[in-house]
């Protein structure tokens, strides 16, 4: 080999591992750090606090990742759809239990296909769910204002959403369990090395035979149906919800992917890494609230996030290309 | 005379305006009482109106700018709060707020190289914080604005100031787009960037400038909602950006850049702005204008990248089971 292809590869190794292991040392940094300097931050409770409030936005994260992997960018359709099934999922437990609960899942499903056929025409996926988003928004404004539903604390859904496992809160559980399948339909099938074709190149892609409109198509339904189980886990656990539940759910998913390593671009990325993601966003949030940020700056503050990690993204990404 | 029905039958602006007319009629038919509404029509639609103008500009270039929501809401923020020290110094704060957050965004996009979606979320998302910062998330009121508008309020019969803003602000675009050397480049950077570029348009400065001018737009119409209002609320019109985006798409631009009118987009805003008037008069909510206004996004949206005998080729390619030929 000559000089310069080595010195390409050892090159491309370097930018490789920068977003391979980034996110890992950004976690394990900021956890040890705020381990020594905030008080209180290495207590089990804390713990439990932060598995908690990460579970839900991980459950939407790890659909948002096909998405992103996939090239489509982001799901804006997520708070409606997390409003939409938390709401149906407290008034059909009502009636029918569990299996009200699953059916409260089917509106979700609905508006990833409705999602997904219309971004496959080619449409830019950002103008699409941002008009879902509104119809759903609408929606919800006019048959449910924006006052609260209410479910009842004893049932057994309620019970499940606020059981333990030791110190592990049970929607931990339904995360981590979400989190494994998500990685193994990610990075072990067919389907999930299609994503990363189609992100990487779509013409290539279609020309191998991968069936883009349709992988498009799963990839929307996939981060619906996410949204859809963090409704319900809303649902489990607060009993209660709004139309306005959600809220900020598709930011913060979008910055757990990116943060984690995933490019925008598409083709590049892991669950994995949304995971480490989650947890970084999650501790971050934590940390503020233990140092008693007000809440417009931690809004402030993920801002600054999403535009840092995506620079340095793209940053990488240059730098791999500029060889 | 069938040449000159063709060749109008093309012009976007032209299309839109058609549909205009198709729209106000049947509403007018379906709801003859809203007769009297046309003042308010247009009142609805001034700072929609001025926001979907910068936000014009920056289409053609195709990019997006989701931020001008919360730039209007720091920049009514800031107009009452400055205005206490004179009506002039809280327009010039307003106007600073908008072309800051529109150069923030032009040097991100130009400089750190980031696609204008995520670019502008971010700003979006940091701009809404600092305004909620610096308000406390409360609403602030005061200032001494309104004395500067009623001495021209009383001029004209409907065109309330800020519709004449607007209508000034329709021309100065027109104009702008289709008669100056910058209006022509930033077709030509929307249109086909690298053979601008090849041809010594300097593409960075006119991306940054784009923005800048949709942040000018935003920040100017934050100074007229405080001035209407004598209030700003750090939370207000989240909706703006899709709003803007809707009537410029309607207008006949494309998101792929390179296409798009002044006198496109107002009639786009105008369009939005009576279907909700007219839906408010019936005592229709807002939920369902919400709804109503995401439908038309989205037929505009899907109609611009599949024409209707391309709709069955897709829903079977996404259906079918057979292997793709390319």
């Amino acid at each position: 080999m000559t000089t310069a292809a080595i010195a390409l590869t050892r090159r491309f190794a370097r930018e490789d591992i920068l977003r391979e292991s980034g996110i890992f040392i950004a976690l394990i940094a900021l956890l040890v750090v705020a381990a020594a300097t905030v008080p209180q931050f290495a207590t089990v409770d804390n713990a439990e606090n932060i598995l908690r409030s990460v579970s839900i936005i991980g459950v939407v994260a790890v659909g948002m990742t096909f998405v992103v992997i996939g090239g489509k960018f982001v799901d804006l359709t997520v708070p409606g759809v997390v409003a939409l099934t938390s709401i149906l999922a407290l008034h059909l437990n009502a009636e029918l239990g569990m299996v009200g609960v699953l059916v409260a899942l089917l509106p979700a499903l609905g508006v990833g296909l409705i999602n997904g056929t219309m971004i496959s025409t080619g449409a830019n996926p950002v103008l699409v769910t941002l008009g879902v988003q509104t119809i759903l928004a609408g929606f919800l404004l006019l048959v449910y204002g924006g006052g609260n539903v209410y479910g009842d604390r004893g049932d057994p859904l309620s019970s499940l959403g606020n059981a333990s496992l030791g110190p592990v809160p049970s929607l931990t559980i339904v995360f981590g369990i979400v989190a494994v399948l998500g990685y193994i339909v990610l990075h072990r099938t067919r389907f999930g090395f299609n994503v990363f074709a189609v992100g990487s190149n779509p013409a290539a892609a279609r020309v191998s035979g991968i069936r883009s409109k349709r992988l498009i198509v799963s990839a929307f339904v996939m981060v619906a149906l996410m949204s859809g189980f963090a409704g319900v886990m809303i649902a489990a656990y607060a009993s209660s919800s709004s139309s306005a539940s959600g809220t900020g759910f598709e930011f913060q998913a979008l910055t757990a992917v990116v943060l984690g390593g995933s490019s925008l671009l598409g083709g590049k990325g892991g669950m994995g890494r949304t995971v480490a993601g989650v947890l970084l966003i999650g501790s971050i949030r934590n940390v503020m609230i233990l140092t008693g940020v007000q809440s417009e700056v931690q809004y402030l503050i993920l801002g600054v996030l999403i535009v840092m990690a995506v620079s340095f993204d793209v940053w990488i990404q240059r730098r791999g290309v500029a060889a | 005379m069938t040449d000159l029905i063709s060749r109008l039958r093309r012009r976007a602006d032209v299309r839109i305006a058609g549909i205009f007319l198709a729209v106000f009629v049947i509403l007018q038919i379906m709801y003859p009482s809203t007769a009297g509404s046309f003042e308010l029509v247009l009142s609805r639609t001034a700072i929609t109106g001025l926001v979907a103008l910068g936000m014009t500009v920056v289409i053609i270039q195709a990019q997006l700018d989701l931020s001008v929501g919360s730039t209007l809401a720091l920049s009514a923020v800031i107009a009452i709060m400055v205005s206490g020290n004179g009506v002039i110094l809280g327009l010039l704060a307003a106007i600073g707020v908008g072309i800051g957050v529109g150069l923030a965004n032009g040097l991100i996009v130009t400089r750190l190289h980031v696609h204008s979606f995520i670019a502008t979320l971010g700003t979006m998302i940091i701009v809404r914080g600092i305004a909620l910062w610096i308000t406390g998330s409360a609403p602030v009121t005061g200032g001494s604005l309104d004395a500067s508008l009623t001495m021209i309020r009383s001029l004209f019969w409907f065109l309330t100031p800020p519709i004449l803003i607007v209508m000034v602000g329709v021309i100065v675009a027109h104009l702008f787009l289709s008669r100056t050397r910058l209006g022509r480049d930033f077709y030509a950077v929307g249109g086909n960037i690298e053979a601008a570029r090849a041809s010594g348009t300097p593409v960075n400065l006119r991306i940054v400038q784009a923005f800048m001018i949709c942040g000018f737009m935003a920040g100017l119409g934050g100074w007229v909602t405080a001035t209407e209002l004598s209030s700003a609320n750090p939370n207000m019109s989240p909706d703006l950006p899709l709003l803007a985006i809707a009537a410029v798409v309607l207008g006949g631009a494309h998101l792929t850049g390179g296409r798009g009118t002044a006198i496109g987009t107002a009639i786009g805003a105008l369009l939005i702005a009576l279907i909700a008037t007219t839906l408010d008069a019936q005592g229709i909510s807002s939920g369902y204008q919400a709804v109503v206004t995401g439908v038309i996004l989205l037929v505009v949206v899907i109609v611009d990248q599949v024409s209707i005998k391309n709709l069955g080729r897709t829903g079977r390619e996404i259906l079918s089971f057979s292997r793709l030929r390319p």
